[in-house]
């Protein structure tokens, strides 16, 4: 666990305590809703359940997905070119954004680990892009499930982690970043 | 097509939105206005004036610009303001935005926003 300094502020790159305990809760909650006890967790379906359309449209390049909300309506926008557990982690993190930011009217997003320079809201951009990040990791390997994979676990090699990110339907490395909030670090 | 109700862009207007466009894609290629102009052929202060909106620029230099900046020729030219047709969203939606959030848009390049209209425009794939 990286150093936190007096404000409780997370150093950057991370979320911090409490508003990773604020993600959970939401996840939680979500989870309840939907009535989802074990992976994969269907992310269009609880996006669905909120009424919010998942559209799909090709783009070739690293666009992944957007978020847009008007009055009546409100969609998620998905890159159908990229492999199907990136865009269920494209739906997860636009979620994220319907569920943390409401201000966001219209997002686009175009690489999720970019660190969006020579921008005088870079610093709030890129938090945001954080926090949609953790609660994507948190909504597709939540925390209750993953916690009854691992428990029993003293550590986690490369094999371990594929099988579990082919239980949860996430890509290998989202699933090595998610163990590595638990404290496994997934030998390359 | 339908006419617009805001009626004929002025040559001031389109210069002006040219200018800023120009100025993001240039920054955005981590470009000079000193660099860019020398590769254009244009004097530095040609390329301030342009960028202000106090200069207009022929075709060719536009395809000089698009090149250079490694873009579509697209890529620089403003849409109508308060359009749907170059905006992904309808007048009603864009109204409601705030500044921070058409600043955004602006940013997306011509193939990004091509995308959002498409989205826009799709049918939602329900589960079951």
């Amino acid at each position: 666990m990286a150093k936190r300094n007096s404000e409780g502020k997370a150093p950057e790159g991370e979320v911090a305590t409490l508003e990773i305990k604020k993600i959970r809760d939401k996840v939680e909650t979500l989870l309840k809703q939907s009535r989802i006890s074990k992976p994969p967790v269907p992310v269009q379906k609880i996006a669905e359940n909120l009424g919010l359309d998942v559209r799909y449209a090709p783009f070739e390049g690293d666009l992944s997905g957007a978020l847009v909300r008007g009055d009546g309506e409100a969609y998620i926008g998905v890159n159908s070119l990229h492999h199907p557990n990136r865009q269920r982690f494209s739906i997860a993190h636009e979620l994220g954004h319907y569920m943390l930011h409401k201000g966001m009217k219209v997002h686009v997003d175009k690489d999720f680990h970019v660190n969006w320079r020579d921008d005088d809201s870079s610093k709030a951009i890129n938090r945001d892009e954080i926090e949609a990040n953790r609660f994507a990791a948190e909504l597709l390997m939540p925390t209750r499930f993953l916690v009854r994979d691992i428990e029993e676990l003293k550590s986690v090699n490369q094999e371990i982690a594929h099988t579990l990110a082919k239980r949860y339907k996430v890509s290998s490395q989202a699933m090595r970043i998610r163990l590595g909030n638990f404290g496994f670090i997934v030998p390359e | 097509m339908a006419r617009r109700e805001t009626g004929m862009i002025s040559r001031e207007e389109i210069c002006r939105l040219f200018g800023r466009l120009l100025a993001r894609r240039r920054s955005e290629a981590k470009l000079s206005q000193r660099a860019f102009a020398n590769a254009v052929g244009l004097s530095r202060t040609s390329i301030t004036n342009i960028e202000r909106g106090r200069q207009p620029v022929n075709l060719h230099t536009l395809y000089v610009m698009a090149d250079i900046l490694q873009r579509d020729v697209a890529d620089l030219l403003p849409p109508f303001p308060n359009s749907p047709i170059g905006s992904p969203l309808s007048d009603e939606q864009l109204d409601k935005l705030g500044p921070g959030e058409r600043k955004e848009l602006e940013k997306l390049s011509s193939k990004e926003s091509r995308w959002l209209r498409e989205i826009a425009k799709a049918k939602p794939q329900k589960v079951r």
